[in-house]
């Protein structure tokens, strides 16, 4: 596949990805593009690859937990504050979902991306661990301590996410 | 609490905003492509949002990305600034960073980024700062490093790029100042590695500083050096010099 055919097909759902990982789609679209230009100067290695986009997604997973993207911090630019500012008509159901991604947003980079795969992308342990680069257990326990922030009780419904591809 | 209902709701709503700013960035046809450098961009993503999008007219929550190719820190520098502890250009931060290190290293400046941008009273607003990135040889050892000095947020202190790790270390030292020493593994092939030092200043003057043994210190590029060129005790020593 040639690149600009991948990221004609493929950007959208990086893009998802990359917001659900760091709930900004500012800073989404920063990564996204930055893992593009690094991956465009990869293609021939890349694409030669048997799963091309997840290798892709996993350079998202890494540069999101690189630490160039700390400094983040500093910057201005607080979307998840902002979105949860418009909330206020009333609408319960909207309220519980800003207010969950806004527990999201505040979990360690750490946890929310342990999170992410997990929930969001469908990983399993191994495959989790392996991209954090720490042990399952360790993995099992981030994502612990991550549902007691969100307060979330998997015991009340263990389905898992069906992530937009 | 809440089930995964919860959770999966949160992700199919950060979902329809990435499909939002997808849209959007699709019909802005001013929109320009990508073109920033690498450690631009890493000085984009270190804070200096602020004063870069003063420089480029400003551009919403997607300014990062019309940053101009070379349009790095000069501007705004004729602003007053009271606090003349954070340089007020990339040259003056390179003539400082020169006289700290004395004879310890040489280096050579290949980015700049930034800019001190002040409030109505002439004061440095939080973000904002200078920075400059090269590489930097010790006996014949080199490798990529990075220095921002910026006015810090007083809410947030020093803190490591990941606080789970075992080499983490933050604490307080006795003026005042508070520091964060860690040593990150890099992404991409080879044994990368990036020596970080964050101090925080009591007068809210932030020093941060990267030094890895690969030439771009965003990982991702050529190994340089076995290891870094300085330790984490050289740069601990760097940036709390007197003589900045």
């Amino acid at each position: 596949m040639e690149f600009a055919d991948y990221v004609a097909q493929r950007r959208p759902a990086l893009m998802r990805f990359a917001t659900v990982l760091t709930c900004r789609t500012w800073l989404a679209d920063d990564i996204v593009s930055d893992v593009l230009g690094r991956a465009f100067e990869q293609w021939d290695r890349i694409s030669a690859m048997a799963e091309p986009h997840a290798y892709v997604r996993r350079m998202i997973v890494n540069d999101y937990l690189s630490w160039r993207r700390r400094l983040f911090r500093t910057a201005p630019r607080a979307e998840v504050e902002d979105h949860a500012a418009e909330v206020g008509d009333g609408a319960d159901e909207r309220a519980e979902r800003d207010a969950m991604i806004r527990r999201l947003a505040r979990l360690p980079r750490r946890q929310r991306t342990a999170v992410v795969l997990r929930y969001y992308a469908g990983l399993p342990d191994a495959e989790i661990a392996a991209q954090l680069g720490c042990g399952q257990t360790t993995v099992r326990s981030q994502i612990a301590r991550a549902l007691a922030a969100l307060r979330i009780d998997l015991s009340a419904s263990p389905r898992a996410y069906q992530e937009t591809r | 609490m809440n089930d995964l209902k919860a959770l999966e709701d949160a992700f199919a709503e950060l979902e329809r905003r990435a499909d939002n700013a997808v849209l959007r960035a699709g019909a802005s046809k001013s929109r320009r492509p990508r073109l920033v450098p690498v450690a631009a961009a890493v000085l984009v993503a270190g804070g200096l949002v602020a004063g870069v999008a003063v420089l480029t007219g400003g551009s919403g929550p997607g300014g990062s990305s019309s940053v101009r190719e070379g349009s790095p820190s000069t501007p705004m520098t004729t602003l007053p600034v009271r606090h003349s502890l954070i340089p007020t250009s990339a040259k003056e931060l390179e003539d400082r960073f020169r006289v700290v290190l004395g004879d310890t290293a040489t280096f050579t400046v290949t980015d700049t980024g930034g800019s001190v941008e002040t409030d109505g009273d002439g004061n440095v607003k939080p973000g904002s700062g200078v920075a400059i990135v090269g590489v930097l040889t010790v006996a014949g050892h080199s490798g990529g490093y990075d220095l921002q000095i910026i006015k810090s947020n007083p809410a947030v202190g020093p803190h490591c790029e990941d606080l789970d790790r075992a080499n983490c270390n933050i604490h307080k030292r006795p003026d005042g100042s508070s520091i964060a020493v860690s040593t990150e593994p890099l992404a991409g092939p080879g044994n990368g590695v990036t020596h970080m030092i964050d101090l925080v200043r009591k007068d809210g003057v932030e020093v941060l500083m990267h030094v890895s043994n690969e030439r771009d210190p965003k990982g991702e590029s050529q190994i340089l050096s076995p290891k870094p060129p300085l330790s984490t005790d050289q740069m601990i020593k760097i940036v709390t010099s007197p003589q900045w």
